[in-house]
């Protein structure tokens, strides 16, 4: 069968053909990281620098009872120091997603007199270099009256635990249920019913480049200028204007080069209020680059969900009911959106892309004296389908048929879409069996399985998972966020300008953290207006050059900042038809446009693009109402999301004595619509894939009970993966005009649960039935000692 | 009191930076990294950790590769460092660039410099590197977008056309 089962429709409903889009271009932005020139936050020193340096505490949970600056503030260097109680005037950073009915709790900019989490700043010290101001902050004398930390969400919830806040019951930020019930009456009826118990554990997202802030406020104009490593400049400059009560249009927000961003720099943090506030303070611009140790405590953490789900089904497999309870672990205070990723991007994809007739689902936030929890790589999808996945799987192996299988029962049918889930969600598009076959013939399933019957009859334990993940992508539509409390737009702007020379600018509110934008941003402008991509500069991270936008998150900037692109580039792609018509005196519906030359059909006459720019920009030679420029701006606003999706395998094999998982084979088969840069996409798909594996195999952020992670997170080195296999369907979304879903999140996504599928797989007949990530050999070999055991002891009894 | 100021007084140093012969005066404790980045402006080695793991700022001392957090940066004087603005200037360090770029072995580039050095160090020694070495040479060198499998890629590419170039050379001279 064929890979590519539906053209790219969405290009040719112009009638163009695409001569860039699809193409695996190289990056234009590689050569400024290629010779070190990247400029990121912390390269960037201005005139009369100050640096900040902050006082963390290293409890959990603790009442400051003395704080005294006075050393710190005489040391050299230093200009000023200041602790909770000198920022009265400062709010706590608010969250930007709120949940209705949630009971909410901002970050403060520095600790007022409990503290809260391991991480959290008591005090900040501003001097003249770094290395003066991190030496004064080791001279600030803090006593902390220290109490029991709460770290576990679940025993946060218990009757009589302690409260993080004074004034909220039960640590409870948020309860969402979703699903219209019916399960115990389903379940009634099923053949088989079945409790499984899955824990996504907390992770640290660590991009390699920590966070960092430069804040630059000019007396003189009233201007304040913001640089920070961070995926939503126009989202950060609403929500620190907001908070500073600092007028929007006064406030520059600039996000230069960014070190990787994995979600936690699409929040606003504590330290951007704080040394917004101080460059007002002293004038002068203050600097905040974060150590890795902060970035580990003070920066959001992602994951950290409990679930426990009751799976009903009949004796083929086909799932009847599904409920679900989650507890989310949202840390001490809400992060930017806290309250909605563990709940909304939770539920409404615990349905996979199975019809699920019956379904019901509530989820708790609770607040615990530990980081705060947000988006991190996947943004709760990763929860959901590794519910789902691990559920289909454990219906398998509990009526002795094969995963693959269960799935093809289970799958939403094409003639079923569009189809509405039981828990709300749209997917719009898939041809999910095409793609699971499609995975299985690649990696030659019925020869694994043959394999692993082969490798059990020697007493080796080898396994294969599968894995059908989906997600919504491309977030759109203000009135639905409106409707669920996420206080953003769901829309992105572009603006292209063609210059009177030919050249072209392309401004995205979109911006890039290594996803390579400015390529495939101008491939989608070069196809629109017939011109080569080095003919294109793309310019993005400055909300004064840069038209109102939203930002990079939710793999939305292709279908959502491209499309605004393919709009706003078609518009003048229009416009200059109709100069170089008129000119050509041809009827502009006559023209064509083909590397950078405008010509009649019959291709008698013709005019270079950028005589067509000039004649536009003078206004010479054409008629007046064609008005002046060649400038067009849209805010590309989608109605609904995209539903991108995949099927992932794994093989594995695990050695008997030591519980060590070797990752034989990793397969990735992903739909993500419309591919612009298929080599830029196998490259999200990796980096995705590295994630995901990183949380199935490696990754935790463990904490000890105070709140501390236990050890430096165990981020995957180049030893510590496999060589990847990837592939792609193409089912176009008709979300928006490129018919493209996003690709960014899904190798995070779809990882855990084809690796979890695969381990319990492989020791299935050892008894073991479920087994939490990450699937370190010390776990993996006390699930199979405890399953052993209690079949020993079953033995015995008998 | 005396250890303090001992501490603080700076030292005066040379280094050789990417071809240039630079004095400069540090404090004993100041890393080879911060001297280069906020002494002499030279921004191509980033830092991503205190600890020593994530090599963002690996540089070319004396022929090898570095962790720039892990010198100080009196322990560089008299040396030479090559960083990535002047890895172009040897054939090995402009074959792994372009390798980089066509394999799409960066993303954010945060780590590339690092990277780069790494693997310039591990050609400058062994020239026909199979994955398996690659993947060892790099271990010291943390990605978190790539996954790692572009690099690889670009780093046997480079070998395998390096070595093509050198057969071609000593074809001509023969």
């Amino acid at each position: 069968m064929s890979a590519i089962s539906e053209s790219s429709a969405a290009s040719t409903d112009t009638g163009k053909e695409t001569t860039w889009i699809g193409r695996p271009l190289p990056r234009m932005e590689d050569q400024r990281f290629l010779v070190g020139k990247g400029r990121y936050v912390d390269d960037i020193v201005l005139p009369n620098q100050l640096f900040a340096a902050f006082v963390r505490s290293p409890h959990g949970h603790a009442r400051v009872s003395k704080l005294d600056l006075s050393k710190a503030r005489s040391a050299s260097g230093v200009v000023a120091a200041y602790g909770g109680s000198d920022i009265q005037g400062l709010k706590d950073v608010p969250p930007n997603w709120v949940l209705p009915g949630s009971h909410v709790k901002g970050r403060p900019p520095l600790v007022r007199e409990t503290v809260r989490h391991v991480g959290e700043a008591v005090a900040v010290i501003i001097a003249e270099t770094q290395a003066e101001a991190v030496d004064a902050a080791a001279l600030v004398d803090v006593t902390y009256e220290v109490y029991p930390a709460l770290i576990d969400q679940n025993l946060a919830l218990e009757e009589g635990a302690p409260r993080v806040h004074a004034d909220i019951k039960n640590n409870t930020a948020t309860i969402m249920p979703a699903g219209a019930g019916g399960f115990d009456a389903a379940a009634a009826e099923a053949y088989l019913n079945i409790k499984l118990t899955v824990k996504n554990q907390r992770l640290i997202p660590f991009p390699i480049e920590p966070r960092a802030v430069n804040a630059d406020f000019d007396a003189a104009t009233s201007r304040l200028t913001f640089y920070s490593s961070n995926q939503i400049p126009h989202m950060l400059r609403r929500m620190l204007a907001a908070a500073l009560e600092f007028p929007e249009h006064k406030l520059r927000v600039i996000s230069p080069d960014v070190g990787g961003g994995f979600g936690p720099k699409m929040h606003f943090y504590p330290e951007e209020l704080l040394l917004a506030w101080l460059t007002t303070q002293l004038a002068r611009p203050v600097k905040w680059t974060e150590t890795r140790s902060e970035n580990n405590v003070a920066t959001t953490h992602g994951r950290d969900h409990n679930m426990v789900a009751d799976i009903a089904a009949d004796a083929d497999g086909k799932i009847l009911a599904l409920r679900v309870r989650g507890v989310a672990n949202i840390g001490a205070y809400l992060s930017s959106m806290g309250t909605g990723v563990p709940t909304i991007n939770v539920a409404l994809f615990l349905l996979g892309v199975y019809a699920i007739p019956v379904s019901e689902a509530l989820i708790t936030c609770v607040y615990t004296n530990t980081t705060p929890v947000d988006a991190y790589r996947g943004a709760g999808r990763p929860e959901a389908a590794y519910l789902i996945e691990r559920a289909i799987d454990r219906v398998a192996l509990e009526l002795g048929l094969d995963p693959a299988e269960v799935r093809f029962r289970n799958f939403i049918q094409p003639e079923q879409l569009p189809y509405r889930q039981g828990v709300g969600t749209k997917i719009d598009s898939g041809q999910f069996a095409n793609t699971l076959n499609l995975a299985l013939e690649k990696i030659n399933y019925k020869a694994l399985r043959r394999e692993q019957e082969a490798a059990r009859a020697e007493g080796r334990l080898f396994g294969v998972g599968v894995s059908n993940y989906t997600e919504t992508c491309a977030m759109g539509f203000g009135p639905l966020l409106g409707a669920i409390g996420f206080d953003r737009g769901g829309y992105e702007s572009a603006l292209v300008r063609v210059h009177p020379d030919g050249h072209v600018s392309v401004f995205s509110g979109s911006h890039s953290h290594g996803q390579g934008h400015v390529t495939t941003f101008a491939q989608i402008a070069a196809d629109s207006l017939g011109i080569t991509p080095d003919e294109i500069e793309v310019i993005q991270g400055d909300t004064d050059q840069v038209p109102f936008g939203t930002g990079t998150f939710n793999s939305r900037s292709v279908a959502v900042g491209g499309s605004a692109i393919k709009i706003a580039a078609d518009r003048i792609a229009q416009k200059m038809k109709k100069i170089a018509g008129h000119l050509l005196q041809s009827s502009p519906e006559k023209i064509f446009v083909s590397q950078g030359v405008f010509g009649t059909e019959d291709g008698q006459a013709t005019i270079r693009a950028r005589d067509v720019a000039k004649a536009a920009w003078t206004g010479h030679n054409i008629p007046y109402d064609f008005g002046i420029g060649l400038e067009e701006t849209e805010f590309y606003h989608p109605v609904d999301m995209s539903s991108p999706y995949g099927a992932h395998i794994a093989v594995v094999e695990i050695d008997r004595e030591t519980g060590e998982v070797d990752l034989k084979r990793y397969l990735a088969v992903d739909d993500c619509g419309v591919i612009i840069n298929p080599l830029l996409a196998r490259g999200q798909v990796h980096g995705g894939l590295a994630q995901g594996i990183g949380q199935a195999l490696y990754e935790t952020a463990a904490l000890d009970s105070d709140g501390r992670p236990t050890a430096e997170p165990s981020i995957p080195r180049s030893d510590m993966l496999p060589r990847f296999e990837t592939d792609h369907t193409i089912s176009p979304s008709n979300t928006n005009p490129l018919g493209a879903k996003g690709i960014g999140e899904a190798g995070a996504v779809g990882a855990p649960p084809a690796i979890a599928n695969a381990i319990i797989d492989a020791l299935w007949p050892l008894g073991v039935k479920e087994v939490d990530m990450p699937f370190t050999p010390e776990r993996v070999l006390n699930a199979i000692e405890e399953a052993v055991g209690r079949d020993a002891k079953k033995v015995a009894a008998q | 009191m005396q250890s303090e100021q001992s501490a603080s007084a700076e030292m005066q140093i040379s280094i050789s930076v990417d071809g240039a012969l630079r004095k400069l005066d540090v404090e004993p404790r100041m890393l080879l990294v911060q001297a280069l980045r906020e002494k002499l402006k030279v921004t191509g080695p980033h830092i991503g950790c205190e600890s020593g793991r994530c090599g963002a700022c690996a540089v070319i001392v004396d022929g090898h590769a570095v962790k720039a957090c892990m010198m100080l940066a009196v322990q560089a004087d008299g040396k030479s460092v090559i960083t990535a603005a002047s890895l172009s200037d040897n054939k090995l360090g402009k074959v792994l660039q372009n390798k980089f770029h066509e394999h799409h072995a960066l993303q954010c580039g945060y780590c590339t410099p690092g990277m780069l050095s790494a693997a310039v160090d591990l050609l400058a020694n062994n020239a026909r590197p199979n994955e398996e070495d690659v993947r060892q040479a790099l271990r010291g060198n943390l990605c978190r977008c790539t996954g790692y499998q572009h690099i690889v890629d670009a780093v046997l590419d480079a070998a395998t056309s390096l070595n093509t170039a050198d057969s071609r050379e000593h074809g001509v001279e023969s």
